[in-house]
């Protein structure tokens, strides 16, 4: 599976790991992406009904617990990692105004 | 005649000591029940929380695989609306019994334990959002599927 990311994605993972209280997130994501098959990963919630490239948002536990959006496109066994937030999202109105669910149609 | 009398006072006295003392150990042994009937009391409601949020945490992980089904038809679609509809009222009871062990929380009491069942409350809440976003909200938004639909081409 190659893994990638969008600059948003980037941005908000920086942003988190560099604060204490989600310290665990850098580990959460190694052990939930790296090295799984595209069926393992096809888990969570599907966003856009797809079966050929399922847009994902996934509830990760760790400190706080976070949430990740990806598209999985699996004939190309291929994922991209779209955007994270906390789940107690600090600066919550401003990730409601990105609206996660729809950052897949921005960015397309 | 007094010396009886006198005996006699101190055998009721010596009697209602004995008796005193003897009730009060008694007591303190009911006291120790009492301490240990509330002991349970505590783990047996730590053991409710507990399976309640195991039970919560497994609706959760059922309704969120139903994201998965394909070409659900009309009759499918009004269950799901109507198991949207029994979440949100799950949600509300779950919501009030929160409210009501929140003051044990605060004073230290299975304060682990009630605050994984509030998780469990909100991932409910999130769980019947996201299930009514992939059947009913986004499905009408043309951006969201023209853009699926065309990256299904790709």
């Amino acid at each position: 599976m190659d893994l990638y990311c969008l600059e948003d994605f980037k941005v908000e993972f920086e942003k988190l790991n560099s604060k204490k209280s989600y310290k665990t997130i850098e580990k959460d994501l190694i052990n939930y992406f790296f090295d799984k098959s595209s069926q393992e990963l096809s888990s969570g919630t599907r966003l856009n009904n797809s079966v050929v490239i399922p847009y994902i948002k996934k509830r990760l536990r760790g400190s706080g617990g976070f949430r990740c959006y990806y598209l999985l496109i699996i004939k190309d066994d291929a994922l991209y990692l779209m955007f994270v937030h906390p789940k107690q999202a600090q600066g919550a109105l401003r990730i409601l105004q990105m609206n996660p669910k729809l950052i897949f149609i921005k960015k397309f | 005649m007094e010396c009886l009398s006198n005996k006699s006072k101190i055998q009721n006295t010596f009697s209602s000591v004995r008796d005193f003392s003897y009730s009060e150990k008694r007591n303190l042994m009911s006291e120790n029940e009492l301490n240990n009937a509330f002991l349970d009391a505590m783990l047996d409601l730590k053991s409710s929380i507990k399976n309640k949020t195991k039970r919560i945490f497994e609706v959760n992980d059922n309704i969120e695989k139903l994201t998965w089904f394909n070409d659900l038809d009309d009759e499918c679609l009004m269950l799901t609306n109507d198991l949207i509809s029994a979440a949100k009222d799950l949600h509300s009871s779950l919501v009030r019994q929160y409210i009501s062990l929140d003051f044990l929380r605060k004073k230290g009491v299975a304060k682990e334990d009630i605050k994984e069942f509030k998780t469990s409350i909100d991932e409910l809440k999130e769980t019947y959002q996201d299930l009514e976003s992939v059947f009913f909200y986004l499905p009408e938004m043309p951006e969201f599927v023209e853009t699926t639909k065309q990256l299904s081409l790709v």
